[in-house]
C-alpha cells in the first residue's frame, strides 16, 4: 500500500460505509411502520385526577374541551387533539401546568413528566393513555 | 466583646443572610432556567445555608431556612408554593448538617446532596399529595438536577468559606 491513493481510497470506502451505517441505524425508526389505528377507532384516551378522585377514561377527540371546575375558584381547562391534550388554561398561580405543553401519543415517552400533565396548586393530574392502558382494548 | 454586642452581631449576620437568600430567591425567579423541566431552580440560596452550617451554627441555619421559606412564599409565592420549599429545606439541611459532621467531605459533596435531597423532599411531598406513585421518574430527573445545581452553589458555597476561614473572622 505504497501508493497513498489506494489510502486515500480506502479511508474514503471506510467513511462512506461509517455515514450509510448510521444513516441506517437513524433511520430504523423511519422504516418500521407505524400501526395505524382502523378508521373510527379511538386512539388515545383522558384520565383526570382531581385531588383523590380520579375519572373514568375519556376517548379523545378533536377540538374537545373539558372544563374542570372545582368550585372553589380553581378551574383548570383542557383541550384535545384525537391523540393529545394539553391543559389550555389554569387559575393557579404558577401556570406550570399551562406551560408542560401538550402531551400527545408521540411525545409522551420523551417528556419529563411522561404522559401527565400535573397542576400542583389546583392538584390536578392529566394522563393520556392508550386504549389498553384505559382497560378500553377493542375485543 | 461581651454579651449583649455578641448577641447584636449574631442578630446583624443573620439579617444579612436571610436578606440575602431573598434577595437571590428573587432574582433566581426572575431566571428561566430549564423551562421543559417544571420545578426546576438553580437554588442560590443553598449556597447561603451551607455558609450557615459552616460558619455559624445548626439551629440559626434552621432558622434562616424557616424564614426564607416564610418570607419568601409571602412576598413571591403562594401558601402551596411555600409548603414544597419547606419540604424540600427541611429534608435538604437535615441532611447537609449530619453530613457536615462527618470528616473528609467537603461542603461541595454536601451541597450536591443537600441539592438532591431537597428535590426528593419536593417530590415526594407532591407524590403523597396527589397520592400517586407515578411521579418516581420524575424525581430520578430532578435527583440529578439537584445534584449539578448543588455542584454550583457548593462551588461557590466554598469558596466563600475558605476565605472567611482565611480572614480567620471570629466565629458568632
Amino acid at each position: 500500500m505504497r501508493n497513498p491513493n489506494v489510502k486515500i481510497l480506502i479511508i474514503a470506502l471506510v467513511l462512506v460505509a461509517a455515514v450509510g451505517a448510521a444513516g441506517l441505524f437513524m433511520s430504523r425508526d423511519l422504516l418500521t411502520p407505524v400501526p395505524s389505528a382502523p378508521e373510527g377507532a379511538v386512539q388515545a384516551y383522558l384520565r383526570i385526577q382531581v385531588k383523590d378522585q380520579v375519572w373514568e377514561a375519556i376517548p379523545l377527540t378533536d377540538g374537545g374541551e373539558y372544563v374542570i371546575d372545582q368550585q372553589d375558584g380553581k378551574t383548570n381547562v383542557v383541550h384535545t387533539t384525537a391523540t393529545g391534550a394539553v391543559m389550555h388554561s389554569s387559575t393557579c398561580d404558577n401556570q406550570s401546568c399551562v406551560q408542560q405543553g401538550e402531551v400527545t401519543l408521540e411525545n409522551r415517552d420523551s417528556r419529563v413528566l411522561a404522559n401527565m400533565i400535573i397542576c400542583l396548586p389546583n392538584e390536578v393530574i392529566l394522563e393520556v393513555l392508550t386504549p389498553a392502558e384505559a382497560g378500553m382494548e377493542a375485543k | 466583646m461581651n454579651a449583649t454586642q455578641k448577641q447584636a452581631r449574631r442578630i446583624a449576620i443573620c439579617g444579612m443572610l436571610l436578606s440575602l437568600m431573598l434577595v437571590l430567591g428573587f432574582v433566581e425567579s426572575q431566571l428561566p432556567v430549564a423551562a421543559g423541566i417544571p420545578g426546576v431552580k438553580l437554588g442560590l440560596s443553598n449556597g447561603v445555608l451551607i455558609f450557615a452550617v459552616y460558619m455559624l451554627n445548626v439551629p440559626t441555619a434552621y432558622l434562616l431556612m424557616g424564614l426564607k421559606v416564610l418570607l419568601s412564599g409571602m412576598l413571591f409565592g403562594s401558601p402551596s408554593a411555600m409548603m414544597y420549599a419547606f419540604a424540600g429545606g427541611v429534608l435538604s439541611l437535615t441532611v447537609m448538617c449530619l453530613l457536615s459532621r462527618m470528616k473528609g467531605l467537603s461542603p461541595v459533596v454536601i451541597s450536591m446532596v443537600g441539592g438532591l435531597a431537597h428535590n426528593v423532599g419536593q417530590v415526594a411531598l407532591a407524590m403523597i399529595i396527589l397520592s400517586t406513585p407515578k411521579l418516581v421518574y420524575y424525581m430520578a430527573i430532578l435527583m440529578m438536577v439537584g445534584m449539578v445545581t448543588g455542584l454550583a452553589t457548593g462551588l461557590a458555597a466554598n469558596g466563600i468559606i475558605k476565605r472567611f476561614q482565611k480572614e480567620k473572622t471570629p466565629k458568632v
